[in-house]
């Protein structure tokens, strides 16, 4: 069977960051697209993750250099701030670029 | 799976659970409210008072905003773009408005029976034309800080602004004190609804310990 004609208007599938692409991780990446900086109470209330679930894709979203965290001490409790950076604001512009390249 | 994420939907979810502890109907029905006593006590440099009180009304709706909302739900804070677009839309939208409110308000207060028509007829229906004043701040307020509540109260002002013409004594006579009596009302009206909203919002988040 020949496979069907390449359309070259279309992203390769290998482009798709997965690293994004999995969908508690999207979720995070979406919420800290719409706003400047949020602390870790926030994102689990607004993406019902829990804490473990949370933290785990947190620290690969970190490790991947698309957020960045803070932690910090307020009234004594500890705080942890996240941000997305550049690059991490970038990669998600290109994802979704990509994803909508592709489902067009 | 990108189409499934709606950036604006994320967007107004966060506005929603940003204003949801209702400290902003707290806040600016008690400036109103404020706006109404001083009518009555007619107060010297009130304008002066007047001017500097949203000034601390903000820095004081923030103190309050950190003790209260951020333990509950969490700290957030908006892109930089959207804070000085909301900031610099509202001050338009208040200045040009308590401008022409002011306008309106003396043209019609010490104006004598031969005056032109035109400010005859803002005497006579001054209360109608405070009331869509307020309306306007409170629509276009709505609109610019995305909280949707702020309709409401544009609706209660063009309903309870009309009204007066039936309780007020001398609603065809363009007064401080008709003007305070009608903020006064709309401001009870959303300290209240703000307060149970405050309410309803501390149980359904409750501090952790």
């Amino acid at each position: 069977m020949t496979p069907p004609p390449k359309n070259p208007d279309l992203p390769p599938v290998k482009e798709i960051d997965r690293l994004i692409h999995e969908p508690a991780r999207l979720l995070i990446m979406a919420h800290l697209y719409v706003v400047e900086a949020v602390d870790f109470l926030y994102l689990m209330n607004q993406t019902g993750l829990t804490f473990g679930n949370l933290s785990s894709h947190m620290t690969r979203l970190e490790e991947a250099g698309y957020i960045e965290v803070e932690k910090s001490f307020v009234d004594k409790r500890p705080n942890t701030r996240l941000s997305l950076t550049d690059a991490g604001r970038k990669a998600f512009e290109k994802y979704r670029r990509n994803m909508r390249g592709l489902l067009a | 799976m990108s189409d499934d994420i709606d950036l604006k939907e994320i967007e107004r979810r966060a506005l929603t659970a940003y204003h949801e502890d209702g400290l902003l109907d707290i806040f600016m029905g008690g400036f109103l409210l404020f706006i109404g006593l001083m009518a009555f006590i007619q107060l010297e440099h009130l304008n002066i008072l007047v001017s500097f009180l949203p000034g601390l009304g903000a820095l004081l709706y923030y103190e309050v905003k950190k003790l209260v909302t951020y333990p509950r739900i969490g700290y957030m804070k908006f892109t930089h773009e959207r804070r000085a677009r909301v900031a610099r839309n509202s001050i338009i939208v208040i200045v040009v408005t308590g401008f022409v409110t002011l306008t309106g308000l003396f043209t019609g207060m010490g104006a004598p029976e031969s005056a032109p028509w035109g400010v005859l007829l803002l005497n006579k229906y001054n209360l109608l034309f405070q009331g869509g004043v307020l309306a306007f701040i409170f629509l276009t307020l709505g609109r610019i800080m995305g909280v949707s509540r702020l309709y409401r109260y544009s609706v209660l002002s063009l309903l309870v602004f009309p009204a007066g013409y039936l309780y007020l004594d001398s609603p065809y006579m363009v007064t401080l004190q008709n003007m305070g009596t009608q903020c006064a009302i709309i401001g009870v009206v959303m300290v209240g609804y703000g307060a149970l909203h405050l309410r309803r919002f501390i149980v359904r988040y409750p501090k952790e310990a």
